[in-house]
């Protein structure tokens, strides 16, 4: 953005790491080159049919953006001192004041998806807040949301006064025992930071009832990139299945790939069916049933707001 | 030819760059350029007033500022005041060593330190003083800003040490001291008639760009301090750089009444200490 306001003709930047409100902003101000993916060789291998891919925010991707990974949020616990974690809203706010300064969501991105799936299920769950940014709805479900929130602000990490700002200080705050809870937009981050060795091996991840924000991160070229060919070479190779199969290992990233294992050879099939690793992360096909639809990204850029205004400074 | 030049170089390094940065962020702020902006419009500044905490930031910031000068100049006028009348080099050349620490690094260092999961909470818990992080006091990310103040402190009180005690050395106030005393004049009265207001005095342009310093920390307040209220230079970053686009015009015009404020509080210290910088 701050190059094209200073009007020069090629970015320093030729790709980038982008979803939803990223997504959302550079095609608000038209920076995005596109669209682009059709041309990738290896984006015939892409599940476009999985909707949690082809729709990022509410928005189809038109080739201006090619997936990467998918990815489900997911909370963690320790199971060496949390027998029975929270399932549903109204467990998690028995849990909470019942253990007073061991929960608090973060001010950031991860933060912000446990909010939205909140809204969502206060809203009436999957599907509920689908399509394009509805006002009324919104108002309507926030204020709920608020309530929900500053019900339980009081018996927050540091009396809810202050709120991580990220989530490396989260993961820090769990692993120190300041919270019983941490959670990641990544389902398979448990697997990855107990083999980092910063959660200890007790750490587990799992859904709740209420169901979580699943949803996808692409790649996209900067419309001023000087170098889009090479960009697009190197997409095409980070959408490949050797790149794709490397990133899927929980010590690498663990995230889940965006290509469909019914257009990869028998060969490759086989080896993303068997990827090793996953051990403390809940199964994939048995998350699938709670994952919800990302809504559009004004939700997520008032509830920021909000959450500073009504329950941050309250 | 060559003072010329030099004022030439000096406005062309120091001025200009503020000038014109100032000039964007004002122009910015009221919609005129900006590739998100369409015209001239006062919104963002109602906005800023109005619909943000910028107003409590400014106010936190003050506040921050202010304790963290009183204690830096407490403790630095009592170091020097015991250094000059019982000198320990030892301790002199000790307080180097926070001189080397970035901003950043300090403020790791404390938080750290009086984190709930940090070095003393872990010693208080081992030796069963307390039996969890939970029973430590919170130090960090709290109310009355001990975190920052800390590092604050911890970061600028050298500096000032080894200043006034170098100023009390080239004032003679050994010297001084005892002519006051001759005088029938005893510790406390010379302290607090004229030590203090003559080492203040002497060191004011110091004081007042360290007070501009403080006012402008990041980092700091960033890790140790809490949500609500922040410093206005958290503020003007969040808004910045975070989800909105068309919140980057609230953060210029905050950017320019905090430039304002900043020019406005060095013009008044340095003409109230009629300072000749």
């Amino acid at each position: 953005m701050a190059e094209m306001e200073a009007g020069k003709a090629n970015s320093e930047v030729d790709m980038g790491w982008i979803n939803g409100e990223t997504f959302f902003q550079l095609r608000q101000i038209d920076a995005l080159h596109g669209p682009f993916v059709d041309q990738l060789p290896n984006s015939e291998l892409i599940n476009w049919d999985n909707p949690f891919i082809n729709t990022d925010f509410q928005q189809p991707v038109e080739g201006y953006e090619c997936p990467w990974g998918n990815v489900q949020m997911g909370l963690i616990y320790n199971a060496a001192t949390v027998e029975n974690p929270p399932m549903t809203t109204d467990e998690l706010m028995e849990f909470v004041k019942a253990n007073p300064g061991k929960f608090t969501i973060g001010n950031d991105f991860t933060g912000m998806t446990l909010l939205k799936s909140l809204m969502i299920h206060f809203a009436g769950g999957k599907g509920a807040l689908s399509g394009p940014f509805d006002e009324e709805k919104y108002q309507k479900y926030s204020a709920q949301l608020w309530d929900y929130i500053n019900e339980m602000k009081p018996y927050f990490w540091n009396e809810g006064t202050s709120f991580p700002s990220d989530l490396a200080q989260m993961h820090q705050l769990f692993a120190n025992g300041e919270l019983l809870i941490t959670m990641s937009n990544n389902d398979s981050e448990v697997d990855n930071k107990i083999s980092q060795g910063i959660f200890p091996e007790s750490a587990r991840a799992y859904i709740p009832d209420f169901g979580t924000i699943q949803n996808s991160h692409y790649l996209g070229i900067i419309k001023h990139a000087a170098n889009k060919e090479a960009a697009m070479v190197a997409i095409n190779y980070m959408i490949s299945p050797e790149a794709q199969y490397k990133k899927m290992i929980p010590e690498v990233w663990g995230d889940r790939t965006i290509l469909s294992t019914q257009k990869l050879s028998e060969e490759w099939a086989e080896k993303f069916d068997s990827i090793p690793g996953r051990k403390y992360a809940p199964k994939r096909d048995e998350i699938q049933e709670k994952a919800l639809m990302e809504p559009a990204p004004e939700y997520m850029i008032r509830l920021f707001e909000d959450f500073r205004t009504k329950v941050i400074n309250q | 030819m060559i003072k010329r030049l030099t004022i030439l170089l000096f406005f062309i390094l120091t001025v200009l760059p503020i000038v014109l940065g100032l000039g964007y962020s004002l122009f910015y702020s009221v919609g005129m350029i900006g590739l998100m902006n369409k015209g001239f419009t006062l919104e963002y500044w109602q906005k800023m007033f109005l619909a943000t905490d910028a107003p409590e930031s400014f106010a936190y910031s003050f506040l921050i500022t202010f304790l963290s000068l009183i204690l830096i100049l407490g403790f630095s006028l009592a170091f020097s005041w015991w250094q000059i009348r019982k000198p320990r080099k030892w301790f002199n050349n000790l307080l180097f060593l926070p001189l080397t620490f970035p901003p950043l690094i300090a403020a790791f260092s404390w938080f750290y330190i009086l984190s709930p999961g940090g070095l003393i909470s872990r010693f208080l818990i081992q030796t069963g003083i307390i039996s969890g992080v939970e029973e430590f006091p919170r130090m960090v990310n709290d109310t009355l800003g001990i975190g920052i103040l800390s590092t604050h402190v911890f970061l600028v009180f050298p500096l000032f040490g080894i200043l006034f005690l170098h100023q009390a050395n080239k004032e003679r106030i050994p010297d001084l001291m005892q002519v006051s005393q001759t005088l029938g004049s005893n510790s406390s009265q010379f302290f607090m008639q004229v030590y203090v207001p003559l080492i203040l005095k002497k060191t004011a342009p110091f004081i007042i760009l360290y007070t501009v310093f403080l006012f402008g920390a990041f980092e700091v307040p960033l890790l140790l301090g809490k949500s609500a209220p922040r410093m206005i230079t958290i503020f003007i970053t969040e808004k910045m750089s975070k989800f909105n686009l068309m919140d980057i015009p609230v953060a210029h015009a905050a950017a320019v009444v905090y430039s304002f404020l900043v020019i406005g509080m060095t013009a008044i210290l340095i003409r109230k200490n009629s300072l000749e910088i």
